[in-house]
């Protein structure tokens, strides 16, 4: 017993010693934060972001802070997410208000949509810097589909998503309901298009970097683009970043350095440089 | 640097933890036995513990101690306050339990501390280290664990099922219940089921598909896998086990696949009849006009063999569920007329009575005032009588502009939500912690989830009236006879305890521990307990006297959630302890 608190003593000592050096050391790293951008981009979202092999943040997204960094001459951290049950979830952990876990938010947002909707009803933060534009397409396999795939080709073919996505949400509404058996669902576009190799499934429908990314030089196999569908609520979005609406020296330094990365052409080559084409955003092309 | 101070923090803690064990020692040792199967069986008639969740694996929520009654009631006090501690307040959803004069009793963020029953003194604290970038759903809270032998088991945020030896507070074993990245997590107390530890999972929200399973609970080897939703295989001792329901009986396509159905609370488990009773949560995807269909066995409480993981019977609460009332909550068993009955107060606002050995309907009421999507339970069928109050199919709207708003009651934090009522012995009664909070519900063109683009509703909580949100409310499961109500400005959160002194026990988020008279509702006596109740009591005896202890600590979902609700609520101050009193 008796030795137990002369343990418990230098155990104290030592924790006062070890605080205080932290003390110190923190003090120091707060001088050096300041040349440090704080991004945060989802977690398990390729090609955007996601954590390679080696343990390091690659992707679309990834690249895009490390260049923006750049622009600002600062050094990019990056943080990888997971995603909420909804946009506003992210933007309030990782945005503007941080989370009693996760810790405080960052200073950046990549991946955010640039839509006049979600302004006006989010005024905490600022969403700014469009840079590309994401679009619903559906991989056809026409060598199983013939050459002129439509919508109602899947009254009586089996057609692949990811589970919660518009493209989900479409075909199970979409001819009252009349597709809805042949949609089979999946956790990611990388589970939908492994099946769409096998022929286990004749297309997938979803977000056009993610399935041509993940075909991989396959997909020159397989007809990729937009389709008429009837009724969809929103077959393309912009894709920009959100920044804390009271910062707003960081909203105009990112929005002129993500100017100049889309127009000298780096957004376009980020994008080609992992196996995806590159759309302008419609908000860029608006203004022109 | 940062994790060399972490380990001195611990290793501090730790021998803090060896000192009190070597002072408790002799009390636990010279009644060194574990808790037994038959322990747990029996614990709702022995009154020197408390070793299961519901105080009685049936959930009753029952003691027949009485030296605490409704004459004596006023001398009630606290014997002592225990502090969970540090910066970790945030919600206490715990039941504790108590057993050879240890009480042991989670906290947030998955933190178990073992406190001597007489002194307040703590004995061990083990702090379950959360992964980082974790996001739990519904705050840091976390209802409770299990005894089995010198066990005490419970589940964490990032979807462990862990065994802790109740002697030192050490990790005996680990099982993984799911992938948190994925969503999965644990925040119920798990049961004991013969030799058998019971847990289920939460995460419905992100689409995984609930599952059942059951553990050895000395060892923590999975016996049994029962999947909640139709079309899924289950396992025991690691084969197939069959199938649960008929595939596409009741979901079309292959939505079954990622048909949601969490059991994300707590069941119990009636030896009577040898079947575990389990609520399961809401179908997925939410919006219940792409999967027509009963969606089976989403919101439903399910009847299954404790040996084999086979479901017996169920019970489906709200077919084609639109409106996110998981039917999680507690069925509870109890016994009238010479009949094997159960009851479960559901989040839709109906309290059903069935009958415990084959599932079907003996009675069901509405519990709460305003139930606007059903306008009652037929009795023949089982099935609500809907009003057409169901939220709109955004496919049939997609013209860019927000859809028409309709109100609902109840809200989707229900009727009732996680916490348990309580069932009296004595006057037949049960005691149901009641909410009245409606909901305007209505499609957005467009709304975003991890950056893309998907069909999602809006949503906004209110109270339906102006003088109170929550209310205890007494009703005859017989008779559906309202008996009386207690009536609680803010919502009820926390669990109830009926005891044979004439008494009901709750706790409210205004911080006040209430004991009421079980016939009439007459409050007899409140203590301040200085933050918000969500948790549940318990009581026992002890050296000749009877002790009740219960959480204290504001949190969990209605400040994450409360919309309008939120100014109700408006100034209280969170807290983490453990209040324990007794007679002076």
């Amino acid at each position: 017993m008796l030795k137990m608190k002369i343990k418990c003593a230098n155990l104290l000592l030592l924790c006062g010693v070890l605080f205080l050096s932290m003390q110190v050391s923190a003090d120091a790293q707060a001088e050096t934060t300041s040349d440090i951008l704080k991004f945060a981009a989802y977690d398990n979202f390729p090609p955007y972001s996601y954590q390679a092999e080696n343990g390091k943040a690659e992707g679309i997204d990834v690249d895009i802070a490390r260049a923006l960094a750049e622009e600002l001459g600062l050094k990019a951290s990056i943080r990888l997410v997971f995603a909420d049950e909804s946009l506003e979830d992210d933007l309030r952990v990782y945005v503007w208000k941080g989370h009693h876990v996760t810790g405080p938010p960052a200073d950046v947002m990549l991946h955010i949509p640039y839509d006049q909707y979600l302004m006006k009803r989010e005024d905490k933060v600022n969403f700014i810097a469009p840079y590309s534009e994401e679009q619903v397409v559906v991989a056809a396999d026409t060598e199983q589909l013939g050459g002129n795939p439509q919508i109602t080709t899947f009254f009586t073919n089996k057609i692949g998503v990811e589970r919660v996505t518009m493209a989900d949400g479409y075909l199970l509404g979409a001819y009252q309901g009349r597709i809805r058996d042949n949609v089979v669902h999946y956790y990611s576009i990388a589970e939908a298009t492994q099946a769409l190799l096998k022929k286990e499934i004749t297309a997938v429908m979803g977000a056009r970097t993610e399935i041509e990314a993940s075909l991989g030089d396959a997909k020159a196999n397989y007809q990729i683009g937009l389709m008429s569908m009837p009724g969809i609520a929103k077959p393309s979005w912009d894709l920009g970043v959100a920044v804390k609406a009271s910062n707003e020296k960081l909203t105009n330094s990112i929005k002129t350095a993500m100017d100049k990365l889309v127009e000298n052409g780096t957004i376009k080559q980020i994008f080609n440089n992992h196996g995806a084409s590159y759309h302008v955003p419609a908000a860029r092309i608006n203004y022109q | 640097m940062k994790s060399l101070s972490i380990a001195c923090e611990s290793g501090f803690l730790k021998s803090i933890a060896i000192a009190g064990i070597l002072v408790a020692a002799p009390m636990s040792n010279s009644l060194a036995a574990g808790v037994t199967a038959d322990d747990i069986k029996n614990d709702a008639t022995t009154t020197g513990d408390v070793v299961s969740y519901g105080m009685g694996t049936q959930g009753q929520r029952w003691s027949p101690l009485a030296k605490i009654n409704d004459k004596n009631i006023k001398t009630l006090a606290p014997a002592y306050t225990f502090s969970f501690g540090g910066e970790k307040m945030r919600g206490q959803e715990a039941q504790p339990l108590v057993h050879n004069g240890v009480i042991y009793v989670t906290a947030s963020y998955n933190r178990v501390f073992a406190i001597n029953a007489e002194t307040g003194m703590q004995i061990w604290k083990y702090e379950h280290r959360l992964p980082e970038g974790i996001l739990p759903c519904c705050d840091v809270i976390n209802r409770g664990g299990a005894l089995f032998d010198n066990l005490f088991i419970f589940g964490t945020l990032d979807a462990e099922l862990i065994a802790l030896d109740t002697a030192n507070g050490k990790v005996v074993w680990k099982q993984n219940l799911g992938d948190f990245k994925a969503g999965h997590s644990s925040t119920a107390a798990p049961i004991i089921a013969e030799d058998k530890v019971i847990i289920g999972v939460a995460g419905g929200e992100f689409g995984i598909i609930g599952m059942l399973r059951g553990f050895d609970a000395k060892t923590g080897k999975l016996i049994w896998e029962r999947p909640t939703i139709e079309g899924h295989i289950g396992t025991l001792n690691g084969k197939p086990n069959g199938m649960t329901g008929k595939l596409n009986a009741t979901w079309p396509g292959d939505l079954w696949k990622v048909g949601g159905g969490a059991p994300w609370n707590t069941g119990t488990y009636d030896p009577e009849t040898k079947t575990i009773m389990w609520g399961t949560g809401n179908p997925a995807p939410w919006n219940s006009h792409m999967r027509p269909g009963d969606n089976l066995y989403a919101i439903s409480t399910i009847a299954v063999d404790p040996d084999t993981g086979k479901i017996k019977w169920h019970f489906q609460y709200t077919p084609n569920e639109a409106w996110d009332y998981d039917g999680t909550n507690h069925t509870v068993a109890f016994n009238n007329g010479g009949k094997k009955l159960a009851a479960h107060a559901d989040r839709n606002g109906f309290f059903y009575t069935l009958d415990r050995t084959n599932g079907k309907l003996v009675n069901a009421f509405p519990f709460v005032e305003k139930h606007s999507w059903a306008s009652a339970i037929d009795l023949k069928t089982g099935r609500p009588i809907e009003t057409g109050m169901r939220p709109g199919n955004p496919a049939d709207s997609a013209d860019g502009k927000k859809g028409s708003v309709i109100t609902v009651t109840p809200s989707f934090l229900g009727g009732t939500n996680w916490m348990g009522m309580a069932y009296s012995q004595n006057t037949g009664l049960f005691y149901v912690p009641a909410n009245e909070m409606g909901m305007d519900l209505w499609n957005e063109p467009v709304t975003y989830k991890k950056g893309a683009a998907y069909m999602g509703a809006g949503f906004s909580i209110k109270p339906v009236f102006d003088d109170y949100i929550g209310a205890l409310r007494a009703f005859d499961p017989m008779t559906g006879k309202k008996v009386f109500e207690v009536k609680n400005k803010a919502p009820l959160w926390g669990g109830v305890m009926a005891t044979a002194g004439n008494l009901v026990f709750y706790g409210t988020p205004e911080g006040y521990f209430k004991a009421v008279d079980a016939k009439t509702g007459k409050e007899l006596w409140q203590y301040n307990t200085g933050s918000g109740i969500v948790g549940s009591p318990i009581t026992w005896e002890q050296g000749g006297e009877q002790f009740i202890a219960v959480p204290s600590g504001w949190g969990a979902a209605v400040p994450l959630w409360g919309g309008e609700v939120a100014k109700q609520i408006e100034g209280i101050n969170q807290g983490a302890s453990l209040v324990v009193f007794k007679l002076y």
